[in-house]
């Protein structure tokens, strides 16, 4: 046990230990041995005493003194909360970013066909060989600025009024 | 875990309401404190009453003490506060300075000084403390003499004092307690004298 309170004193034990250590420290003879050991220390260092042992007279003192029970301070956020949180954002980011750019086709092979498209001129592209039945059977395919989201549900409606002779 | 460390856990016990921690630091600094308070007040009855005091004053304060500063350093300004008082209200006229500053708190010496303050029955009580550890120390086998002087005087670590005696921790912890023990065994009977414990 001596030894445990050697330890202790000079700040050479775990937590863990510690705790066992400060219940042990109750006992009387352990007190004494924690009191003998930091006296021999200040005596080593030339800092004898001038009164005598003080201890067990502010001890009857402390006894009838109301017990001190100071507020806790808040516990800091663990490390693990806030690491998680900004680990979840990150990944996010990277996520959406990542998708994004792939859609992109940024590509040397797309770029030089997106320069030859935008060197192009109404006048350069010539008429269009499709047939118009085929163009007019497929029209619900083909782009329009307008009327996009809206193609698929268009029909051609026609009339066919009957001449009676 | 430092020094600072071990007073900061019995701090710690003690504002969640265990006295006996309290006392712990008591058993700890009541010697550095008396011969602090020795340098205001001269009379070493007052001096017991005053260091009492301070250690009282100490804890009913003890919840606003969050540990910015080393506890000693705490306890000390607590002290000067406590001589300075009870000077006023004796009459006597408090130093207007203590002669050092915070910073001197942690490594007061000045024994010259105190062997005019102390009577001559707490300067004999001195002597006898000073003259025993001294005989213990010198009749240590050196290896643990060199342990425990690296330890208490020059406030080395268990791993730097392993590296400076080429052994291992282990070794050096054992070293320290050996020495502490063989020193113990000559001063325990000095210390143990009821009524009057002494140091």
């Amino acid at each position: 046990m001596s030894e445990e309170i050697s330890r202790l004193m000079d700040g050479e034990v775990d937590g863990i230990e510690t705790h066992a250590l400060w219940q042990s420290l109750r006992h009387r003879q352990a007190m004494m041995t924690w009191t003998c050991y930091h006296a021999i220390g200040d005596a080593l260092r030339g800092e004898v005493g001038v009164t005598r042992d003080l201890r067990e007279d502010v001890a009857k003192r402390l006894a009838v003194e109301p017990t001190v029970l100071a507020p806790s301070a808040p516990a800091p956020p663990r490390p693990a909360t806030w690491a998680w949180a900004v680990a979840a954002t990150l990944a996010a980011v990277a996520v959406v970013g990542w998708t994004a750019w792939s859609l992109v086709d940024a590509t040397p092979a797309g770029l030089s066909g997106s320069v030859v498209a935008g060197s192009m001129r109404g006048t350069e592209i010539g008429p269009s060989t499709v047939s118009a039945d085929y163009l007019l059977a497929h029209q619900e395919y083909a782009p329009s600025a307008m009327l996009q989201g809206m193609g698929p549900y268009l029909r051609d409606v026609a009339v066919t009024r009957e001449v009676k002779p | 875990m430092g020094d600072r460390e071990v007073d900061q856990q019995l701090v710690l016990r003690a504002q969640r309401g265990d006295k006996h921690a309290f006392e712990l630091l008591v058993a700890k600094y009541q010697r550095k404190l008396g011969r602090l308070l020795s340098r205001l007040v001269r009379d070493p009855a007052e001096v017991e009453d005053v260091t009492q005091e301070a250690f009282i004053k100490a804890y009913r304060a003890l919840p606003s003490f969050r540990g910015d500063s080393a506890f000693y350093t705490w306890l000390y300004r607590i002290a000067i506060n406590t001589a300075k008082n009870y000077l006023v209200a004796m009459g006597r006229r408090a130093p207007t300075s203590t002669g050092f500053d915070h910073e001197d708190a942690e490594t007061f010496e000045d024994a010259e000084q105190l062997r005019d303050t102390a009577t001559p029955e707490a300067e004999l009580l001195g002597k006898q403390i000073a003259t025993t550890v001294n005989r213990a120390m010198e009749q240590l086998p050196e290896d643990l003499r060199t342990a425990i002087t690296l330890r208490e005087i020059e406030g080395l670590s268990y791993e730097e004092i392993a590296t400076v005696m080429n052994c291992p921790i282990g070794t050096v912890r054992s070293r320290i307690f050996r020495a502490r023990e063989s020193i113990a065994a000559e001063l325990r009977p000095l210390l143990d004298v009821d009524g009057n414990r002494r140091w």
